[in-house]
C-alpha cells in the first residue's frame, strides 16, 4: 500500500515537472522588432519593399515604408508571421507567409524582413534587440513594506 | 413542522443583513451606473473567489479561519517572479507559476500545520502571527536573497542596487490572460468565462472533497477531536493536510488574482489578502466553524459591492473620499471581529445551557 502510494506521487512529480518544461519551452515570450530596411545578401546590396505590412495571428502588427521598424509580440519559439508586400509604389500585393524560429536566449528578436523574403542566412537577418543604454544614473528604489495593510485590496 | 423562528434565523444572518443594508444605502448616493456596478462585480467575483474558497477546508477541519493563507499568497508571487524573470508568458506562464508554487506552498503549509496542531485552540491567532513571521523571511528571500544567492536573469525586476525585486514587477504579457482567453459581452458586462469555469470547477472539487475519505475525517475531526481519535483518525495528520491544501489552494489563487491585475506588489499584494478574503467570507454569513460555498459568492458580492461604492457614497455624504476609505477598511476589520465575538458568545451560550443540562440531571 505505502509502495504504491510512493509510486503515484513519484509519478505525479515527474508530471508536474513534465508539464513545467512544456510550459518552459512553449511559453517563452519574445518581443519581436520588424525591420523594413535593406540588407546586404551575398555580397549584394537588396533594397527593402516600397511597403511591407506584418500580421501575427491574423491581426495587422505593423505597416512599414523602406527603412521602418514595427513591432509585436509572442508566445512561443517559433513565429509564424504573414506579410503583405508592394514592392513599389502603385505596384501588386503580395501575401506571404513565414515560419520564424526564434532563438530563446533573446527576449527582442530583430527581424529583418528583406533578409527572411530572400532566403538570406538565418544568422545574417536574426539578431537580438539590445536597447540603448541610458546616461541617466539608476535611482535608488525605496523599497514599501505594507505591514499594516494600509495599501488596500485589489485597488486599481 | 419545525415553527420558523424570524429572530433566530435573523441574528444567524445579522452579517449579511447588515450588509446588504449599507449598500443599498451606498448604492444610490454612489450615483454608478448599474452596468458599472456589474462590471466591477463581475470582474472581482472572478478575481477574489478562488482564493476565498480555499478558506473552506480549513474550517471544514475545525481549524477555524485559516490567515495562513497569507502563506499560500506568497508562494505564489514568488512563482510568478520566477515565472516572469524567464519571460514565461500568456497562459503556461500562469501554468508554470501555479506549478512553481506548489512545493513551496506544500513546505510552507506543513510548516504552519504542524505549529497549528502544538497551539490547538489558538489556531487563529496564531496563523495570523506565523503569517507576520513567514512574510519576513519571504523579505529576507525576495529583497536580499533574490538575486546574489538566487538566480535572477532580469536587470528589470531587480532594484537599481544589484540585487532584490523592485516593488512593482510588471505582469503585463501575463495580465489578464485567462479571463480573455474565452470571454462574452452580455449588455455591456464582460464575462470571463474561464475564470468561471475554473471557480466551478474548484467548487465542484470542494464538493467531492467532503465526500471522500480524508474529507470525512476533517469533518469528523472539525467535529470532535476526541471521537475522531477515538474512531482511529490520525488527527494531527488530517489538520495539517488540511492547512496544506488550503495553503495549496490559496498560491494558485494569488495567481489567478495576480493575472487579473497585471502587476505585483511584491512587497504588500500578500499582507492583507487574508484579512480580506476572511472579512469576505464572513460578511457572506460564515462563521469561525461553519463556512459553505454559498457563503463565498454572497460574501464576495456584497464585500465588494461594498468597496466599490463607499468611497464614492463617503464622498457625497462628508466631501472627503478618504473617510469613505477608512470606513471599507473599518468595516473589513471590524466585521472580523463582530463574527469572533457573536462566535464566541454563541460558544458560550452553548455551554452554559449545556452545563444548565447537567447540573439538572
Amino acid at each position: 500500500m505505502k509502495n504504491k502510494s510512493f509510486l503515484y506521487k513519484t509519478i505525479l512529480v515527474i508530471l508536474l515537472a513534465a508539464i513545467c518544461i512544456v510550459m518552459i519551452y512553449i511559453g517563452r515570450g519574445h518581443t519581436l522588432y520588424f525591420d523594413n530596411k535593406s540588407m546586404e545578401i551575398n555580397g549584394k546590396v537588396v533594397d527593402a519593399p516600397y511597403r511591407t505590412k506584418v500580421f501575427v495571428k491574423g491581426k495587422e502588427v505593423a505597416n512599414l515604408n523602406a527603412g521602418d521598424r514595427g513591432m509585436s509580440i509572442w508566445i512561443g519559439p517559433t513565429a509564424h508571421i504573414d506579410l503583405e508586400v508592394t514592392s513599389v509604389k502603385g505596384g501588386d500585393k503580395k501575401n506571404i507567409s513565414y515560419k520564424v524560429k526564434l532563438p530563446r536566449e533573446y527576449d527582442g528578436v530583430v527581424i529583418n524582413l528583406v533578409g527572411l523574403m530572400n532566403e538570406a542566412p538565418y544568422d545574417s537577418y536574426i539578431s537580438e534587440f539590445i536597447p540603448l543604454a541610458t546616461a541617466v544614473e539608476p535611482v535608488e528604489e525605496e523599497v514599501i513594506v505594507d505591514e499594516m495593510g494600509e495599501l488596500g485590496l485589489g485597488e486599481e | 413542522m419545525k415553527n420558523f423562528d424570524l429572530k433566530k434565523f435573523l441574528a444567524d444572518r445579522s452579517v449579511p443583513i447588515m450588509f446588504i443594508i449599507i449598500c443599498l444605502v451606498c448604492i444610490p448616493l454612489s450615483g454608478f451606473s448599474t452596468s458599472y456596478l456589474f462590471n466591477e462585480i463581475v470582474t472581482r467575483v472572478a478575481r477574489n473567489t478562488f482564493l476565498i474558497l480555499s478558506l473552506l477546508i480549513p474550517i471544514m477541519a475545525g481549524m477555524g479561519l485559516n490567515f495562513g493563507m497569507t502563506l499560500g499568497a506568497m508562494a505564489g508571487e514568488i512563482a510568478l517572479i520566477f515565472s516572469s524573470d524567464w519571460q514565461i508568458w500568456g497562459i503556461p506562464g500562469v501554468v508554470l507559476a501555479m506549478i512553481l508554487s506548489i512545493p513551496i506552498s506544500i513546505l510552507l503549509g506543513a510548516l504552519c500545520g504542524t505549529l497549528l496542531n502544538m497551539s490547538r485552540g489558538r489556531e487563529m491567532i496564531t496563523s495570523y502571527i506565523i503569517s507576520f513571521f513567514i512574510n519576513g523571511i519571504y523579505q529576507l528571500v525576495v529583497l536580499y536573497m533574490m538575486g546574489p544567492i538566487i538566480p535572477i536573469l532580469h536587470e528589470s525586476i531587480k532594484l537599481p542596487r544589484g540585487y532584490g525585486i523592485r516593488n512593482t514587477v510588471s505582469l503585463l504579457n501575463l495580465r489578464q490572460c485567462i479571463d480573455n482567453l474565452i470571454s462574452v459581452n452580455i449588455l455591456g458586462v464582460k464575462i470571463p468565462v474561464l475564470s468561471f469555469i475554473i471557480i466551478i470547477a474548484l467548487c465542484l472539487f470542494i464538493v467531492w472533497f467532503t465526500k471522500t475519505k480524508l474529507g470525512q475525517d476533517m469533518r469528523a475531526v472539525g467535529q470532535n477531536m476526541e471521537v475522531a481519535r477515538a474512531a482511529g483518525i490520525n488527527v494531527d495528520r488530517t489538520r495539517v493536510l488540511s492547512i496544506i491544501i488550503s495553503t495549496v489552494l490559496a498560491g494558485f489563487g494569488m495567481i489567478l488574482y495576480l493575472q487579473n491585475m497585471g502587476n505585483i506588489a511584491t512587497y504588500s499584494s500578500h499582507s492583507q489578502i487574508g484579512m480580506f478574503c476572511i472579512a469576505a467570507l464572513l460578511v457572506g454569513g460564515a462563521s469561525v466553524d461553519k463556512a459553505s460555498i454559498g457563503n463565498v459568492f454572497l460574501g464576495v458580492i456584497l464585500f465588494h459591492l461594498m468597496f466599490i461604492v463607499a468611497p464614492r457614497a463617503g464622498t457625497v455624504i462628508t466631501g472627503d473620499s478618504m473617510i469613505g476609505e477608512y470606513f471599507r477598511v473599518f468595516i473589513s476589520y471590524g466585521v472580523i471581529t463582530l463574527a469572533l465575538v457573536m462566535y464566541e458568545a454563541k460558544k458560550h451560550k452553548k455551554k452554559k445551557m449545556k452545563d444548565g443540562g447537567d447540573n439538572e440531571e
